[in-house]
């Protein structure tokens, strides 16, 4: 038994001297190797987990086509990462490559901390020339772009269960928005909660309702004055409409008692059991309605948007969308690593690229020819028909400066539990954008 | 107790001995105060460029009603926590000293488990206890017949503060009721039995005997109270997030939120240090109140 004991341990401590060895002649021969540098790249796609993303893939795929280069990689969950990339960028330690939001880019840009890509992207027509129009867009500053994205489907889709509405007495999803507001009178009367939300982390009234329904009353071009500091107010009697129109709902009982205290995940949760007809959220929903809702409910979902309104002024087919997590490279980077840099972004963004990340059914930011050629689900071929019929308008907290998206998100909470008039919480919204606008 | 000069060390031995936790302290408390004060002064959104603005954050401190409906929502937090936690601590620990109560390790251990617990994990538990739906709370009342009595517990602004303040208090007890045990333990029983000598019972025991030998324990248990409950924050942001709207929103969290997600960093170092200065000032003004009961 002793003797056993210690020929055990004996081998363990060989074996595992061995494997010191060899992974300390292993690193000795990365070492010498590797001439290029490093590129630092943190990111958030881990290629373990589940469900897989599309981003994990293309990243070991460039890694196997591609293997002088070599990586220093720092791999994060998603809340982490953007807790500590505000962190790093805040200590003024960015990695080579990392990924940003539009928000973010105007904070960065100020601070010198991104590399403009422009030089990078006209090197590569076709590349250039693959995004879809406007999907760069959100990270240009003063002409130049800071970022390269990847996906980014609309912010906006009403996810609806067929019988429900069609119980409600709607043969299909309404057209108006008087028609609209009837359906949802139609599902209280029969107790039944019109729309799920679950609007705890408060950004899911801002990106997923207000900045469709807004552009519907004010159109595009206000939001891009008000960015742009032209004159546009939030107090524009327009915007105020809007608001109008997003508090009205709640008082005709459109949405749960709860929906301060549930998050967006949850929000599902009540149309999956089929106690909700409708819930609204991005086109990243899909995925997750297909994969854990019960298969009936599947089958019954339909896709939809706003309807139009009635008199008013913006364009009324259009959905927030286009903007999401891009790429972008610290503005200190070693001239050295650019090139690999600028293969590694083309690899993970260009319209090969844009052909799998449909396939797992996100909305790709580059064109993708063909489409009818690749196997898709179901949700995605109704999405991707949904999109050939709308237009992109801006989504508006990824477009507006952090400290103006924060106090929105706030102050529409405060709209939809009755503290604010419609009135008042667009002059909260004005007050904070005017302090803003004196720096 | 003469003070031997040969057993008591020398100074400087004593403050080789005390210097590895002051350097700790130093660099875990001391300097981020001495930093934040520091970032209070400047428009800064993180990275390079620093825009000294001297006291203008504090002037819009003073003005700003986010951070002083914040404060008043840390109040009733540290006033439920005070007659709360320390109140029903004091009780139960009255309980446990006396022969009557049965399975005192039992109860002791019960009573601490949620102190043990994370506050995320709390946040959790209770956010599942109130759920409209699904919530035991509310399943709790219609079994028992008030179903006129369920409410959105955490959806109606004037009732979300009280509803995120039980679960605080309820995780508390535990630790001041370890705290209130070990002092009564240590007083001496004798006073006990001079005192049922002369007569007092019951009540009048603990009234006379112990809570004037408990008033120095009190005094310390208020100021924990006071210092924890100025930096409540997580297990409120798990269940409300801060909602709705603003009405459940602490100190903390406005904090976190203006430094790290509206990125004014400057700005949130001004209502951390904002934090601080009523903080202390809250358990200054406690001592104070303290220190005339005794005299």
């Amino acid at each position: 038994m002793k003797k056993s004991y210690r020929a055990l341990t004996s081998t363990a401590l060989v074996s595992s001297m061995v494997l010191l060895a060899a992974c300390g002649s292993n690193n000795a021969s990365e070492g010498s190797e590797a001439a290029k540098p490093k590129i630092k790249f943190m990111h958030m796609y881990d290629k373990n987990a589940t469900p897989p993303s599309h981003q994990a893939d293309l990243i070991e795929n460039f890694k196997k086509a591609n293997p002088d280069v070599t990586f220093d990689e720092e791999v994060q969950s998603h809340d982490n990462y953007e807790t500590k990339i505000k962190t790093l960028s805040a200590a003024n330690e960015l990695p080579d490559l990392f990924l940003v939001k539009p928000s973010m880019v105007a904070t960065f840009v100020e601070n010198g901390l991104l590399l403009p890509l422009d030089d990078q992207l006209n090197k590569d027509a076709a590349w250039k020339d693959g995004f879809i129009e406007g999907s760069l867009d959100p990270y240009i500053v003063d002409g130049k772009t800071y970022g390269v994205q990847m996906s980014g489907g609309p912010t906006h889709v009403i996810y609806y269960n067929k019988e429900l509405v069609a119980n409600a007495g709607f043969a299909e999803f309404p057209k108006t928005w008087t028609e609209f507001e009837t359906l949802i009178k139609k599902l209280v009367e029969q107790k039944i909660t019109p729309i799920a939300l679950g609007n705890k982390g408060k950004w899911v009234a801002n990106s997923s309702y207000m900045s469709t329904l807004g552009d519907r009353f004010t159109g595009t071009e206000w939001f891009n004055s008000l960015v742009a500091n032209e004159g546009a107010k939030f107090t524009d009697p327009e915007f105020v409409q809007a608001l109008g129109a997003l508090q009205n709902l709640v008082k005709i009982g459109a949405f749960n008692k709860d929906m301060n205290s549930i998050d967006n995940n949850q929000q599902r949760t009540s149309y999956y059991n089929g106690k909700a007809a409708m819930f609204i959220e991005g086109s990243w929903a899909a995925n997750a309605v297909e994969s854990s809702a019960p298969k009936d409910i599947v089958e019954k979902t339909g896709l939809a948007v706003f309807p139009a309104i009635e008199g008013a002024k913006g364009a009324q087919n259009s959905v927030s969308g286009g903007g999401g997590w891009a790429y972008a490279v610290n503005a200190k980077v070693d001239p050295a690593k650019l090139d690999d840099i600028q293969k590694l972004i083309k690899s993970l963004t260009d319209s090969s690229a844009a052909k799998l990340i449909l396939e797992y059914g996100d909305i790709p930011s580059s064109k993708v020819e063909n489409i009818e050629s690749i196997e898709l689900s179901p949700m995605s071929k109704q999405l991707v028909q949904l999109l050939e019929t709308t237009k992109y308008t801006p989504i508006y907290d990824t477009r507006m400066s952090p400290g103006l998206t924060e106090s929105m998100n706030t102050t529409l909470q405060e709209l939809m539990i009755g503290k604010y008039t419609p009135e008042q919480a667009a002059e909260a919204m004005q007050k904070e954008y005017d302090k803003e606008m004196k720096k | 107790m003469n003070d031997s000069s040969a057993i008591r060390p020398k100074r400087v031995t004593f403050l080789i001995y005390l210097l590895p936790s002051v350097i700790l302290f130093a660099f875990m408390v001391l300097v981020p105060v001495i930093l934040a004060v520091r970032y209070s002064f400047f428009n800064w959104s993180g990275g390079p460029k620093m825009d000294f603005i001297g006291l203008e954050n504090y002037m819009t401190l003073l003005t700003d009603s986010y951070f002083w409906n914040a404060f008043l929502n840390n109040l009733l937090i540290v006033f439920f926590s005070v007659f709360g936690q320390i109140g029903i601590a004091f009780v139960i620990s009255i309980f446990l000293m006396s022969k009557v109560v049965k399975l005192k390790g039992f109860h002791r251990t019960v009573i601490f488990i949620p102190v043990v617990l994370s506050s995320v994990v709390i946040g959790f538990l209770w956010g599942m206890i109130y759920n409209q739906d699904a919530g035991m709370l509310n399943w709790f009342l219609q079994t028992i017949g008030l179903e006129s009595w369920i409410k959105p517990w955490l959806d109606d602004p004037s009732l979300v503060m009280y509803s995120v303040t039980v679960p605080i208090v309820w995780q508390y007890i535990g630790f001041y009721l370890i705290i209130f045990l070990a002092a009564m333990q240590s007083i001496n029983n004798e006073v006990y039995e001079m005192a049922e000598l002369d007569g007092a019972t019951g009540f009048k025991k603990m009234r006379y005997i112990t809570l004037p030998l408990l008033s120095s324990t009190i005094k310390i248990a208020i100021m924990l109270c006071i210092a924890g409950n100025m930096k409540a924050f997580d297990s409120i942001f798990v269940m409300t997030g801060g909602g709705p709207g603003s009405s459940s929103t602490v100190m903390a969290q406005y904090a976190y939120d203006t430094s790290f997600k509206a990125y004014k960093l400057g700005y949130g170092s001004t209502i951390s240090v904002g934090i601080m200065v009523l903080s202390v000032g809250l358990i200054i003004i406690s001592q104070l109140f303290g220190g005339k009961n005794r005299a």
